[in-house]
């Protein structure tokens, strides 16, 4: 026997002096555990209140808040389920929804400038409803006798399919702060 | 195309990256007031365009140009619902109506003789009649203007 497979032979005889096959298995049986059970842990994912959604920014220059939060200012007027919580953004839909060209559109003033933006709700539809980060905040809202300024409609009836999934805010005009 | 260089990708990414922050941190220019109280009160159903909604809100780049040449068509622009009961003056009113002549109805090549614009009184002065079956009076003018009959035409420098 040469030096190498002697070697070889008092380290393995050494490990398994010291050791043993279920204690390995049990060490490496804690470790899977433990990996999985990491994520279900109470840790913080963000203060928006909706678990699972972390922070979010725009990253735009002049667009503060979380797009994912109910109270992010394009939001004043949103009611339905944020499409930044359901695979999209506040500009995008989730994969496999279309945005409905109709719409409804209101205006909400933003803090960072004092200005008032036209914002323009887009339905995403084509998708069961996402049922996460569900919003109705109201402002300017007016009776569905004036359907256009009214954001309980589907306003899905303009897509392909009329399954609503969610809704987006982006901004498509600017005034002055008396308008 | 396929890059399979990791420096490429990721110098492409990075480009990609600044260009869209870039192009996002532009800042907008203050819309016209007209066109803002557009968007506000009708390009919802109608568009930014005027192409409306196929089977739900008629495309007004199809029929505007001819009645807005007419009497009865532009007291048809301003009591349509959408117009009458929006909730803006009738100054407003006259600008929405304004901006629809001038940046939806526009002919780009200049060829076309421009439309007359609306101003405040004209809006006021038939603003308070009410259209009973919008479908039916818009398919008559429309029918009208077809065959010229019936229509009185606007008189040019008003």
């Amino acid at each position: 026997m040469n030096m190498f497979d002697s070697l070889i032979d008092k380290a393995s005889r050494g490990v398994a002096q010291r050791t043993s096959r279920r204690g390995f298995l049990t060490k490496v049986s804690a470790a899977l555990f433990a990996g999985a059970a990491i994520p279900l842990l109470p840790v913080a994912r963000g203060d928006n209140g909706y678990p699972g959604v972390g922070d979010q920014v725009s990253g735009i220059d002049g667009d503060p808040g979380d797009p994912s939060a109910c109270d992010y200012w394009r939001y004043c007027a949103i009611d339905g389920f944020l499409c930044s919580c359901c695979g999209g953004s506040a500009g995008s839909c989730p994969p496999g929804t279309e945005m409905s060209p109709t719409t409804w559109i209101g205006i909400c003033k933003n803090p960072e400038d004092g200005l008032n933006y036209a914002i323009s709700y887009n339905d995403c539809c084509g998708k069961t409803s996402c049922g996460r980060c569900l919003c109705n905040n109201n402002e300017g809202d007016r009776p569905v006798y004036m359907p256009y300024a009214n954001n309980d409609i589907n306003w899905c009836l303009g897509a392909k399919s009329t399954v609503y999934t969610c809704s987006t805010g982006m901004v498509i005009g600017v005034r002055g702060g008396d308008s | 195309m396929v890059i399979h260089n990791p420096l490429t990708r990721l110098a492409l990414t990075i480009t990609f990256a600044i260009s869209t922050q870039l192009s996002a941190a532009q800042p907008l220019t203050e819309t016209d007031v007209g066109e803002f109280d557009y968007m506000i009160h009708c390009q919802g159903c109608h568009q930014a365009d005027g192409s409306g909604t196929p089977g739900a809100t008629p495309d007004l780049r199809s029929y505007g140009t001819a009645l807005l040449r007419t009497v009865e068509g532009r007291q048809y622009f301003v009591r349509v619902p959408g117009s009458r009961n929006a909730p803006i003056t009738d100054l407003q009113l006259a600008r929405v109506l304004n901006h629809i002549i001038d940046d939806i109805l526009a002919d780009p090549s200049g060829q076309v003789e421009p439309l007359q614009r609306f101003d405040e009184a004209e809006v006021a002065a038939y603003r308070p009649t009410a259209i009973d079956n919008v479908d039916l009076l818009r398919a008559t003018l429309l029918q009208q203007v077809s065959t010229g009959i019936g229509l009185q035409l606007v008189s040019q420098g008003r």
